[in-house]
């Protein structure tokens, strides 16, 4: 079935504000539906989608509102690609970090990157200008968490 | 988020609501332990029946106030969590940390 979203794309400019992250959930919810993309996936497109801009606003930015993150929702014939762009380099130490849940489950912090790579299919980073993260789900990626389960 | 406190005998119902992502939330939330620690009420169920989702800041703010209750020899049950906040508990493994019921009146009966 061809998807009328197919190729086309969304760019969402954010004030660096974590109260507007509704707005991006809101965002994703309606474009994973559109794509249909089986309902495991959605809540793992959008915890991740929402965890790329928690990091731009506090870690990027700094929670300073007058920087702006940057959204772009590409939509592939087989793929949802959400790149988020910020100003700020903050991520780099974040990276360095062992893609594991922290060692001691009761630290309070550093889960971000982790739970991006958990939830996506996958997430590619550049930091020549600024901060950019892109996150891509593929539509055939639906079920495999149950086959592995099985 | 919003915070309402209900007290059932011996056991604080904190019934949140909206999402739990960081900011003022961190502090609204630990201020709101701390009260219920100078109260001498230990036994807190997180009712979050009305919250959307959580994002890792969020889960850092769950996991201090889990901290704190069990310093000052409290416990902390999670209620009513909806799939979305599940998976992230699932994937983070905070699942093996928090001790989450269906509903209410199971999580009051745990303790």
């Amino acid at each position: 079935m061809e998807h009328s979203t197919e190729g086309h794309q969304i760019e969402i400019r954010l004030p660096s504000r974590l109260e507007l992250l509704g707005v991006i959930d809101k965002v994703v919810e309606a474009l994973t539906e559109q794509m249909e993309f089986e309902d495991y996936d959605r809540d793992a497109i959008a915890i991740s989608v929402v965890e790329a801009c928690t990091n731009a606003i506090q870690h990027g930015h700094r929670a300073r509102p007058e920087l702006t993150v940057d959204v772009v929702f590409e939509m592939r014939k087989d793929a949802l690609a959400v790149t988020v762009r910020d100003e700020g380099s903050g991520f780099s130490l974040e990276l360095d970090e062992d893609p594991s849940p922290p060692p001691d489950l009761l630290q309070t912090r550093g889960r971000g990157i982790f739970i991006m790579r958990s939830m996506m299919d996958d997430l590619e980073f550049d930091f020549s200008e600024g901060t950019r993260v892109t996150l891509i789900k593929y539509r055939s990626s639906a079920g495999k968490e149950e086959e592995v389960a099985g | 988020m919003k915070i309402r406190r209900d007290d059932i005998d011996d056991v604080t119902v904190l019934r949140m609501e909206g999402k739990i992502m960081g900011g003022p939330d961190a502090e609204a939330f630990q201020s709101t332990i701390k009260d219920l620690l100078a109260e001498g009420r230990r036994k807190v169920v997180l009712d979050m029946g009305k919250v959307s989702w959580v994002n890792s800041t969020g889960l850092g703010i769950l996991i201090s106030g889990h901290t704190t209750l069990q310093k000052n020899d409290g416990q902390m049950r999670l209620a009513r969590v909806n799939k979305r906040i599940d998976q992230i508990l699932m994937v983070t493994k905070l699942h093996t940390i928090f001790r989450a019921f269906q509903d209410e009146a199971d999580a009051l009966a745990s303790f």
